[in-house]
Parts: C-alpha cells; structure tokens; sequence
C-alpha cells in the first residue's frame, strides 16, 4: 500500500526546567488539560487546578472538586469552566466557572457552580465568547447551557440528543451571530446549529460505519477560513465542515489525541491492543497536509497532553516529561526534499514558509533543473530553468543546451530571458541564431514583432537576421527607425536601390544626408535620377517626404512651413547640406553639371568648390566633344562667360590648372590675364605661334604693363619665324620705354634661331646708338659744368683764406640806408646795421640774406646726419632692397662715412656730437677724405644714374660691401678701446690711427685717397685744426662754418676693384 | 459564493489513472505532472453556469487505492454524480471497471449520474483500451462515456459539465428529490424563480430531528 511519504522536519526536544514543573505535579495524575490566553491548565487526579504561565515558575494551584474529568477555556475573557463532583463518585457532576483574572491568594473566583442532572459527563465544550457551553454524556444526550456562562438562567438549559453512543468530543464554532456545535461520538458526527433567534437545528454530517470507533476531535483554527472539524477514527481523520463533508486524511491507529499546529496535523495514536511491555507505545505523527506527506514521525511513551501554546507545541507525559517540537531551519528541510528529489514539494515549503528571498527559490529551480537534466527530462528543466532567470547566470543554463539536440530547449529559454528583460546582446544573437536554425520563422517574427516585451538589442537583431532572414531584418529596422541598418540592407543585401531611395526621402534631413554619404555611389550608379532629385532638395530646402495618405494635408502645412523655413531657414545652416560634399558621388560630368546648375540658380550662395567642379565638368564635356559643333560650342561661350564673369566664384589657380590640363587655352588665357601672369600668355601664344593674337594682347596690355613687351621679346628667344614686323613693333616697345638694356635686347635677338634680318633690327639699334651718343653728350656737359663749378668754389674758399675781403657795399641790406656804424659786415658779403639785424633776428650771429639758405641746409644736414647714424635701418634697407647698390650710393652721397660735425654755441653739445660721431664711426669703415658738402646731393643724383646704367655690376658691388664689412670689423675693437676712455681726444689724431691701420688692408700706393690723407696737401687741413683750436666763431661772431668731411664722388672705393 | 444548486460528485477508479488530475484540471486549469498520491478524500470546487443558473460543482477526489476502500465508500453517500475513470494505457484499469460500478452502486443512491472517462486520451502511442470499448462499456452499463485528457484539458470540461447537465435535467424531471441533502443535490442560498419557498429555507432538510 501507498502511504504518506515521511521526512524529519522537527525534532522532539524535552523541556529544560522540567523540575518547576513536576514538582507541582507531584504525586497525582493528569486527568485533563486545556491551554489558551499563554496559559497551560492542568487538572490532577486530585482535583486541583494548576495555572502555568510561559515561564511554567510563576504557577499556581487551586482545588476545584474532588475530582476533576474536564477543564476547558473560554478564551475570550479567561473563564476556566471545570467539571467534576465534589463528593462522592456517584454524585451528579457539577461545573464550575473561574475567572482567571480575578486571583484572590492564588485562588480566582469561583462565579459560578451548577450541578448537571445526568450520571456521568464524558465531554465538555465552551464558546469561545463565553456564551454556549455543553456537557456531553455517556448516552449520547447533551446539554447546552446558553447564554452567559457567568450567571444562572435556568430557561436557557436545553437537552439535545446525538445517537446513543457516548459523546466523545464538542467543538463550538461561530461564524457572525451563529454558533455551530459540532458533537462526535461513536454514532457519527453531528451539526447543531444555533441561530440567534432561538432556532436550532440539527444536521447530521456523517454516521459512522460498524467497528470504526471516533476517539478525539478537534477543531482546525488555521488560516483556512473554513475551520474544519476534525474526527479522529481508526482508519482515518474526517473532516467537516458546517455544509457537510470536508477531506478525509488516511492515517491507521487509534487516534488519542489529534490537535492542529501550524497548518499541520498533529496527532498521537495508540496501538489497539496495548501492550504492557512496551516502553513507548504511542506514535507521535504531524502531517503536512497540503504537501501530503508526514513531517514528523516518532514512538513516544504515554502522553497526556499536548499543548499548542506561546507559539510552539508542548507534550506532556503521563511520566509529566514535558517536551516541544522544534521545526528545522528551512535549509535542512530543502536538503532532505533536494535528497528525494522533491523540488516542487521544496519550491512550495519554501513558499509556505513565507522563503519569498527570489534568489533562495531560484536555487531551489536551479537544483531541480539539474535534476530533471540529469534525468534527460531537457523540456521540464528548461522549465525549471526558466523561473531561476534573474538570478542563477544564464551562461550556466546555456552551456547546457549548447548541444544542437537541445536548440529547442536553448531557445525557450532565451526568449523567456528576454521577456524577463534580463538579456544581454549575446542573448539575442544566440536566440536569433536559434530561431533560424530551428526555421522557426514564425516565431521569429513575433518575436522582433514584441519589441516591448521582448527587450531585446535592435541593432543586434537585426544584424543577426541580416545573415538569414533579411526580410525580417528590414521590417525589424524599419520598425524601430534604424535608418543605418535599413538602408544597408536594401542596398547591400537586397540591391533594391528604388525603394532604398525612397526610403530615405522619407527621413529626417540629418538622417538622409549621413545615408546619402554612405550610400550615394551606389544609388547614383543604379538610380542617378531619382538621387539627383534628392541631392539637390538636400541643398536647397529638404523636407522629409510624410506617408503617402497624408500628402496633400502636408502639402498645405507644408507651403507654410517652407515660408517659414525659407524666412528664418538661412540662420540655421544646418539643415542644408553642402553641395559639394556630394559631388564625388557623380561619375558622369552631365548630371553633375545639372546639379551644379541647380544649385547656382537656386541657393544664395555656392563654395569656390562648387564652381570649380562646374568648370571642370564643362571642361570634360568640351573635350569630349566633337570640333565643330554647337555643343561645343555653346561650352566655350558658357566656359569663357563663366570664367570671366564669375572669377571671384572659383579659385583661379585651380581653373588655371583645369584649363591647362584640358588644354582649354581660351579659358587659361582669361585667367593669367586677370592673374597678370602676361608672360605666360605670350609664351602660349608664342607656343602655338599665333603672333597676330600676341600683337593685340601686347598692344592692350602694353599700356598699362609695357613689361609684356619684354616677355615677348624674350620668350621670342626660342621661337622660330617671327614676322619681322611684329619683331620690329616689340623692339620700338621697349626702346621706346626703355624695357631692356640693348645689349641684352641684342643677346637675345642673337640666340634667335635663324636671327632676325638686319633691316628688321637696324631702325632700333640706330635708335638706341643715338640716344647712347645723346647720354654722353650730356653727361659730359654735366660733368664739365659741375668741375668748373667747384673750381669757382675752391677759387672762393682760396680767396676768402687768403685775401682780404673787401666789403664794398656802403648800404645795410636790411634797410638800404647808408651804413653807419656799429654794423655788421657777413662773410658773405652782406652787410647790416648792428640796430637792423637784431631788430631782425636775436642772435647777430646768421646773415639775414642767407640765413634762410643757411638754415635749409643745415636742417638737411641734420636730417642726413640722424638717419646716417641708424644702422639698423641701413642694414635692413640693403637686405630689403633688390638695388644694394642704390642704397649703399645713398648714404654715401649722404656722407655716411664722414664726420658731420655742426658746430654751434654750446660746447657740450658739440663734444657730445663728436663722441656720436666717434661712436658711430666704430661700427663704419672710416674714411678719411674730407669734403665739404655743397654738391650733395649732386653726387648722389650722379651716382643713381651709374645705377642704372650699370645693374650689372652689382654682384662687384656687393662682393666689396662685404669686404668693407670685414674691415670694420676688424678696425672697430682697437678705435673703441682708444676712444672711448678719453672723449676729448681731437678728431685728427684718430684719424690717423686710423689711417694708420686702414693702409694695412688697403694698399696705400693704390689708394687714390693717399695724397689726399697726406696732412700738407689736404685742403681742408686747416679745417681740422679748426677742431683744435675750438670753435672759431664762437667768438668772432662770423657766420656760422659748416665743416663736412666726405669722400668725393670720383674717388669709388670700389673702382681699385674693378681694375 | 450564491448558487442556485450545489451539486456533489465524486470521482473514482483505480489508482494513478489520473483522477486528483482531472480534478486540478478542471478547478484550477492547470496540470501537473507529479502529482501526489491522494491519500483519504480530497476536494475541490467550481462554479458553472447551466440553462442560465449558477451550480456549485463540489468534488471529491478520492483514493484509488484497495486499502482506502473503505473510506472512500463513505463518501459515495451524498454524490449526485460520480465521475469513474480508467486509464487508456493500462489495461487492468478498465478492467477494474466493474468492481468500482459495483461498489458504486451499492453505497450510492440509486439516481447517481456516472461517468464514465478514459483518461489519458494524449497517450495515443500507449492506449491499450480502444475507445470503441470504452463505449461499449457505457452502452452495456447506462452510462456516459466520454475520452479526457488531464494533461491537454481536451474534453475535461465537458466531463463535468456534462455531468451536471444531466443531474440537472433530471432535477428537472423530477427524478431526484432535491430536498434530501443525501442525494448530492443541495439548493443554493439566493432565490430561485423556481423555488422560492425552498430558497428562503435553510439548507438541509433533516431540521425535524431538532430538539427544542
Ligand atoms: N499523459 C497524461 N498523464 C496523465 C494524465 N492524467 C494524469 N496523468 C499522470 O498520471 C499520474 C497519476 O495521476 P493522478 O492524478 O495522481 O492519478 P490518481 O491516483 O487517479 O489521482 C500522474 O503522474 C499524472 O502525471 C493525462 O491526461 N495524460
Ligand atoms: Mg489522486
């Protein structure tokens, strides 16, 4: 036979102070017992009640009867009812009722004691509100005493009777208003039903079948709100309820006590046929009747009683041992269940046991999954499994069903991951993976279709799906708006490049253009039309195009928009695109000259970019195109309009290089002509001979550039039959604007091949003889008129040095009347009253008819004299300067080399000019030929004309500027470490040093300037001495003496060279 | 929950052919494949809706097993139908067949509807009862057959239902008499049009032995 499956859940423990309880009990027999309100009452065969509180120490006893058969609680307020007889054992029983509140010395009072009218009570019940109590008899009649059980009413007494066997359990029960009676005996089970209103019934809910005897019953007090009576007989406990029959638990043995304990049912039997011998004789069982098996199971010796009270499950001994069921820890009961494999039984313990800890549970489905896998049953552990998602690693489950039998089982479990919402992008490829493996399309659709519950990667799935499912794969992108993923799959995998297109004319201006940057080439390969279309909205005004249904609404919001967007759409950029990143897209140059088109004429503003592929195309175009013809044309005129008028559109250089290379000269001439890069334009033409079209650009541009000319002339150089008129024309050219130097004119027309005719070139070299032979004439006259010129002035100097100067006017010049004395007579022969000049000027010291001049050039020579000493200037000059030359002439005429020294009153002034002088000289090659200044700027004019006529000589010139340099370099230290000490020394003697040192470097015999330096024969010796003897005017009062040292102009330092 | 008739049932046959399944089946709409061992008498209850009325189906799941016999014999008393099932696989059950009509009909009252189910009907690849026999059966005994599967619900309703459609047709008849709670026939707490007098009573006819 079948039976209860059993496992040990509890542990029988004795109590630990059992003294304090035996004691009380000493020497007298349990009899009866109850419990309620944390209280243990025992009744002794010596009539006495004992009161134990939870602690069982703080106790108490009072005699009740004689003898006692029954005690039972009212819990409701405390009353303790106690049948017994007080006499005799033949006297009726009587009851009595306790109110345990009331103590008086350990004693409650006694409220109530009433003797019952039959022989031999065998039950007795109390409601738990105190209001219904019954005395059950042998006979099977009862009597139910209503009402408050505190006071005496005798109406409220009534006699019921139940069969004819004893009566062997009463239970009260109350629902509402309604008190249920459940009486039991060997008879069978009865109802007796008590309505508020005085109306009883009685129900009979089951009679017992022969030779079963009921032994105890008890009412279930549990959370099932239905209560059940219990019955305890031989073969089984029957349960009831107030509408009848209730579940019935097979369990075999005499059944001495049955009480319920914690959703459990917990009953002691006996053997039937006792047996002295036995030490234990009684079974102690509690069965866990949801589960159906026995929790708890032990031989136990005789019991008394058993309590369920504070919270656990006292047994009382007849040996007044007292013991307690301890229930194991939840982990030990899962272990024995995990040992018999009872995981659902485990899964709901745990549940019962409010083990709500998820992850506690998930351990449990873990090890029941491992056991069903175990067992080969895969679709109950995938089941199992699958509750533990959130909890257990899914890679432990998947590695599991990685098998390729077990796809399937895989599967389930993965999509119930993704449900949960727990799955992570390898999930979904997996599951994905699986879908397609098992061909489980189906699923696979409603799958991606639940994107909500599912929680899945898009991006994951719908590249998975790429691989074996692309329709999928397309609604999945499509749906979830991944315009990359859809896009790539219509182009890369299904090459549908229509609805491609039209696909992204539907999307966002952003979106559209990042796709059209993908995927452009290929749409312009297989749909150029409509992608021009698209490109061209994307440059100008893009709106994504709305679900066809819609259009015409969208249309009407749409005109408005684009208002709008055309008033303000230009401050945001953005939302147009750049036409020139799209231009790469375009292979055939037609289309892209269209979209260019369009563009120019429609957006505001177009890149140099832009332009310049419309050139491009256009060039491509026009190469390709045949000779003749109108389309070419048409190209050229387009072409050269747009070259010309737009050229601040494109970049020039770009065209230009355009234009070479598509050998489209036309348009290359255009721009080196807006370039001003003429010689390139002759060269052109020169290369392609084409001399009438070089005429007239020479003559057009000749005015305004006479260079161009040159170019010609020299790009003539390698050019072969040149009409000599066009030669001739271009020779008068440059002579006439002096382009070229003729000997350079002749180099050139030398190196020609087969030169030009003579007659060609006569008229201009005659021409240039000519104007040669006029230059010298010239400068001889020049040369002759500025050497008689100083003749006449040393002739002065010589006069005024040596003879007396006669002042022959008698007029003061100032006022014309005859001068008297005091007057003033200026070496310069003027003449003034002493009162007239300082009537005219404070200082007597400047003539008043030269001082103007006199002035002049003295601010000249300070303007000379301060520029002189900036070096830096000098040197950034030369390096600035193409003409070294010029510039080095400039300062010399400017007396760079030369002590400038203005003498004036004030003597400091004068020695801190002269250390200036010395210091500056430090940084200079000195030179020591003293000239005085008049012909200034004579010479510097003479010099610049040299200039000219000499360019070549340049590379000569600069080769001596920088052994000048050397030398002052050299010359520098040793003047400094003498000069600069002793200020005062006069300027003659370092002179010498100096020339002293300077003839080293110089070879004095060569040196034109050695007489000159010789002391006796300079002329200007007495000047020097001048210096030393201090200012002479200071005190005569003469007109003020310049004195300039300068080297003349024939003497070139350069000239020894050039031998 | 108000009904108008609380009809009882009981259902039987050999051990393991699927019986406190049927039952979870039809109250709870599920399956459960180890299910335990049915040790004494369960039960279980549900609501269905018959001609328009609320009828409480309370059923009661007993053991299979020989040693409860006796125990389950007490509860035929009181059933208005009893639901007899057999496993299709196993043979020996469809053989105990008539022991369990026997016992039936002996501890019930006379009026009891019984069904008869072949259980299991998803175990195709395994029956060993045809279902031609199990008809046979029915014909033979006056009973009404019918294949059920637990485990894909197929025709588990219909069991029931149909069950007490025929209690209820011959409540209508007038063949039970409603008024003896023995019968498995019990009238419901509401008002019923069609016995008011009876509906403001309390349930249970056997108010006579009250003592007062
Ligand atoms: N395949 C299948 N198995 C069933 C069906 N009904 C019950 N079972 C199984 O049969 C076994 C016994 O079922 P159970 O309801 O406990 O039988 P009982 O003893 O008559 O209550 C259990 O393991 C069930 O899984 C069914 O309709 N189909
Ligand atoms: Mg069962």
């Amino acid at each position: 036979m079948l039976e209860w499956r059993k496992f040990n859940f509890f542990e029988l423990k004795q109590y630990g102070d059992q003294d304090a309880f035996s004691n009380i009990l000493s020497d007298s027999d349990i009899v009866c017992s109850t419990s309620g309100n944390s209280q243990i009452i025992l009744g002794d065969s010596c009539g006495f009640i004992h009161v134990f509180p939870k602690n069982f120490r703080d106790s108490y006893s009072f005699k009740a009867h004689n003898s006692i058969t029954h005690c039972e609680l009212s819990t409701q307020n405390n009353l303790l009812v106690t049948l017994g007889t007080d006499e005799t054992a033949d006297s009726l029983p009587e009851f009595k009722v306790w109110n345990l509140n009331k103590l008086n010395k350990s004693v409650p009072a006694c409220v109530r004691n009433v003797k019952t009218n039959l022989q031999r009570a065998t039950s007795l019940a109390v409601s738990e509100n105190g209001l219904n109590l019954a005395i059950g008899f042998e006979r099977g009649n009862l009597t139910l005493y209503k009402g408050d059980i505190t006071r005496d009413k005798a109406k409220s007494v009534k006699n019921v009777t139940f069969g004819t066997a004893p009566i062997k359990g009463i239970t009260f029960k109350q629902v509402g208003k309604i008190s249920h009676l459940f009486v039991c005996s060997d008879s069978g089970v009865y109802l007796y039903t008590i309505h508020s209103r005085d109306k009883e019934i009685k129900n009979v809910l089951d009679t017992n079948g022969p030779n079963i005897a009921t032994n105890c019953c008890w009412l279930q007090q549990s959370s099932n709100s239905e209560g059940y009576f219990m019955a305890g007989r031989d073969d089984a406990i029957y349960c009831y309820t107030p509408e009848g029959r209730a579940p019935c638990y097979a369990f075999e043995g005499r059944k001495v006590l049955i009480r319920w304990f914690r959703n459990h049912l917990l009953m002691v039997t006996c053997p039937i046929m006792e047996n002295p011998l036995q030490t234990k004789p009684y079974t102690l069982t509690v069965i866990d009747v949801n589960n159906r098996f026995i929790v708890f199971t032990t031989q136990i010796e005789v019991i008394s009683s058993v309590f369920v009270e504070f919270g656990t499950c006292f047994i009382l001994t007849k040996n007044k041992l007292l013991y307690h069921l301890d229930e194991k820890d939840l982990q030990s009961k899962l272990q024995s269940l995990y040992k018999k494999n009872m995981y659902d039984t485990a899964v709901k313990i745990a549940k019962n046991n409010q083990y709500n800890d998820a992850e506690g549970l998930s351990d449990i489905f873990k090890n029941y999954g491992d056991h069903l896998y175990a067992k080969g049953n895969f679709s109950s552990a995938v089941e199992q499994y699958i509750k533990t998602i959130g909890y257990l690693e899914p890679s432990y489950v998947i590695r599991r069903f990685l098998d390729s039998r077990h796809t399937q089982y895989l599967t389930d479990y993965l999509q119930s991951i993704h449900k949960e919402g727990k799955a992570s992008t390898d999930h979904t490829t997996l599951l994905l993976n699986c879908f397609t493996r098992l061909d489980r399309i189906d699923e696979l659709k409603s799958f991606l279709e639940n994107y909500r519950q599912n929680h899945f990667d898009i991006d994951v799935a719908i590249s998975v799906c790429r691989k074996s499912c692309i329709d999928q794969a397309l609604n999945l992108a499509k749906f979830n708006e991944k315009h990359n993923h859809a896009i790539s799959i219509m182009i890369e995998d299904l090459k549908d490049y229509e609805n491609a297109i039209e696909y992204i004319t539907k999307l966002s201006y952003d979106d559209a253009e990042k796709n059209i940057m993908k995927y452009g080439s290929s749409l312009m390969d297989h749909v150029p039309q409509k992608l021009i279309v698209l490109l061209k909205k994307l440059c100008t005004d893009y709106v994504a195009k709305k679900c066809d249904e819609s259009t015409i609404k969208e249309e009407e919001d749409h005109d408005i928009f684009t208002i709008n967007y055309r008033n303000g759409g230009f401050i945001d950029d953005r939302e147009q695109a750049t036409p020139e990143d799209f231009i790469h897209l375009f292979g055939d140059s037609k289309r892209l000259i269209d979209y260019i088109e369009y563009l120019i004429r429609n957006l505001p503003t177009c890149s140099k970019v832009l332009y310049n592929s419309l050139i491009e195309h256009y060039l491509t175009l026009w190469k390709i195109s045949l000779n003749p013809s109108n389309e070419r044309a048409g190209l050229e005129q387009r072409l050269v309009e747009l070259i010309k008028n737009y050229s601040q559109f494109y970049d020039s250089n770009h065209v230009l290089v355009l234009c070479q290379t598509y050998e489209f000269w036309l348009g290359a001439m255009l721009i080196y002509e807006e370039k001003k890069l003429y010689n390139l334009i002759v060269r052109h033409y020169l290369n392609t001979k084409d001399f009438p079209s070089l005429y007239t650009l020479c003559k057009r541009l000749g005015t305004t550039d006479p260079s161009i000319w040159l170019a010609t002339l020299n790009g003539l150089k390698s050019c072969n039959q040149v009409p000599s008129s066009f030669l001739q024309e271009t020779l008068q050219v440059i002579a006439s604007e002096k382009l070229q130097s003729p000997l350079q004119v002749l180099n050139v027309l030398t190196s020609i091949d087969k030169g030009p005719n003579l007659s060609t070139v006569r008229s201009y070299f005659m021409q240039i003889f000519q104007k040669e032979d006029d230059f010298i004439r010239k400068d001889r006259e020049s040369a002759e008129k500025y050497h008689s010129e100083s003749e006449e002035l040393k002739q002065n100097i010589e006069t005024i040095n040596r003879d007396a100067i006669e002042f022959r006017s008698s007029l003061c010049d100032a006022c014309h009347q005859q001068l008297s004395f005091p007057s003033i007579f200026f070496l310069c022969k003027h003449s003034f009253h002493m009162d007239c000049i300082r009537s005219f000027s404070e200082t007597e010291k400047d003539c008043m008819v030269c001082r103007k001049k006199n002035s002049q050039l003295l601010d000249m020579m300070h303007v000379q004299n301060e520029s002189r000493n900036k070096n830096h200037v000098f040197q950034e000059k030369l390096e600035n300067t193409h003409e070294q030359f010029s510039v080095i002439a400039d300062y010399f005429s400017r007396g760079l080399f030369n002590k400038i020294v203005l003498l004036s009153d004030d003597e400091d002034e004068n020695r801190e000019r002269l250390d200036d002088i010395n210091i500056s000289r430090k940084n200079l090659p000195s030179r020591h030929v003293e000239k005085s200044l008049p012909n200034i700027s004579e010479a510097k004019m003479r010099v610049e004309e040299n200039l000219r006529t000499n360019v070549e000589h340049k590379a000569q010139l600069s080769e001596g500027r920088m052994r000048l340099q050397e030398q002052s370099y050299k010359l520098s230290k040793p003047v400094e470490r003498q000069q600069v000490p002793q200020k005062k020394v006069s300027l003659p003697i370092t002179q010498q040093r100096e020339k002293q040192e300077i003839k080293a470097a110089y070879p004095i015999t060569n040196n034109p300037f050695d007489d000159e330096s010789d002391d006796d024969k300079n002329p200007f010796k007495d000047d020097a001495n001048y210096d030393d003897k201090l200012n002479p005017f200071a005190d005569t009062d003469e007109a003020e003496e310049v004195i300039v040292k300068s080297p003349p102009i024939s003497a070139n330092p350069f000239d020894d060279d050039d031998d | 929950m108000s009904y108008a008739y609380l009809f009882k049932y009981i259902i039987i046959g050999d051990t393991g052919v699927g019986k406190s399944c049927l039952l979870l089946q039809f109250t709870d709409k599920r399956f459960q494949p180890v299910h335990d061992l049915t040790i004494g008498v369960e039960f279980g209850a549900r609501m269905i809706t018959i001609d328009g009325k609320q009828i409480k189906l309370q059923i009661w799941d007993t053991a299979g097993q020989e040693a409860f016999r006796s125990i389950t014999r007490s509860y035929y008393r009181g059933a208005a139908g009893a639901l007899l099932v057999y496993d299709i696989t196993r043979r020996e059950t469809f053989n105990h067949l008539t022991t369990w009509l026997e016992d039936a009909r002996q501890h019930s009252n006379s009026n009891m509807v019984i069904m008869l189910i072949g259980n299991k009907s998803d175990l195709e690849s395994r029956r060993e009862v045809k279902k031609e026999e199990g008809e046979a059966f029915a014909r033979e005994h006056g009973l009404v057959f019918m294949e059920t599967s637990a485990r894909t619900a197929a025709n588990v309703e219909e069991a029931f239902i149909n069950t007490a459609k025929e209690i209820y047709e011959k409540i209508q008849e007038g063949v039970f008499d409603i008024n003896n709670e023995a019968n498995g026939i019990k009238i419901g707490t509401v008002s019923t049009p069609t016995n008011p007098s009876i509906g403001s009573n309390l349930p249970g006819g056997q108010s006579s032995n009250s003592c007062c």
